[in-house]
């Protein structure tokens, strides 16, 4: 008797990091303010042409600069922050006035290295339980699944699934006990084969280990 | 069929989910930590799988007889429950979680059922 949890897989996040975007700038802003700017898509603080939903960018006007691309500025998207349903090709706008009062509009056109697509064609990943030794939040918007067999013996590595979701939880064991929730009802269902229930929050990126 | 325990993680709101097919014991390795031994080879020469579990409090042998008992009475009836563990102490008032927890293969250090 095999057990499965079925995590549902959705593609094109945000690719994670403190500047992986600024590359992207097809239209930068001018008489930007110097600060850190917290830009939230769900909020209305950015938008999009495409179908992407839910991110939050972070932006950085460096000190003496007026522009995203001057001096230390940054364009990134927290891991966790990543959102989902974006597209190569797909503009994001960052309106006039959203990096300080005098700013100009920016738009970003996403190229294939600011995507991440680990979504396998069916939307989905089985993820066995007959062989599980533990579940954990690795942060707020990460997960693992580890198992007992199949260990790397030259690496030291267990066998695990990693998972990075959006929107972040809003704790490590406030996602493991989600994590807990979903594996308990996959144990105890000899006949069915629950979906994984992380509430608003989606897979968008997995590894195997 | 798998089995499986929960355990509180790190505030007495939350659990995580820990397997217990193929336990072969549980020891107290220190005083806040246990470790669960599993009949699974990782690898020649008699390294087996292990979860290692640290509570944010100082656990008892009677906390490692209980958490085996519950393992041999939960593997009796695969699938129907996943049982919630608890120190013997635990009012909710303190810190009666696990802090941390690793998986690792190692040799058994006290291959010696409690």
């Amino acid at each position: 008797m095999s057990n499965y949890l079925i995590i549902p897989v959705e593609s094109g996040a945000l690719l994670g990091g403190a500047d992986t975007l600024k590359s992207s700038l097809t239209t930068d802003t001018t008489a930007g303010t110097p600060a850190t700017y917290t830009l939230s898509q769900d909020d209305g603080d950015i938008t999009t042409n495409g179908s992407g939903k839910h991110a939050v960018l972070t932006c950085v006007i460096a000190a003496g600069q007026t522009t995203l691309s001057g001096g230390a500025g940054r364009v990134g998207v927290a891991v966790g922050n990543q959102g989902y349903g974006y597209a190569v090709g797909d503009t994001i706008t960052i309106p006039a006035g959203k990096l300080g009062g005098s700013s100009t509009e920016a738009v970003l056109t996403l190229i294939l290295a600011d995507v991440v697509d680990s979504a396998p064609a069916s939307g989905e990943i089985l993820a066995e339980v007959d062989d599980f030794a533990n579940c954990i939040g690795n942060s707020a918007a990460e997960f693992k699944i580890q198992y007992l067999s199949g260990y790397d013996t030259s690496g030291g590595t267990p066998r695990e699934i990693s998972c990075v979701i959006t929107p972040a939880e809003s704790s490590a064991q406030a996602l493991t006990n989600k994590l807990t929730n979903s594996i308990s009802k996959c144990i105890m269902a000899e006949n069915s084969q629950p979906i994984l229930d992380l509430g608003d929050s989606k897979v968008v990126q997995v590894s195997f280990g | 069929m798998s089995n499986a325990v929960k355990i509180k993680y790190k505030d007495h709101n939350n659990y995580i989910l820990i397997g217990t097919n193929d336990v072969l014991y549980v020891e107290q390795a220190s005083a806040a930590v246990m470790k669960i031994w599993y009949n699974v080879f990782s690898e020649a020469g008699g390294k087996v799988m292990m979860n290692e579990v640290e509570f944010g409090v100082n656990v008892t042998a009677a906390d490692v007889k209980a958490l085996q008992n519950l393992i041999k009475e939960q593997n009796k009836k695969p699938g129907s429950t996943i049982p919630v563990y608890k120190l013997i102490g635990d009012d909710g008032s303190t810190d009666t979680f696990i802090d941390s927890i690793s998986l690792d293969s190692a040799t058994p250090t006290n291959p010696i059922t409690p």
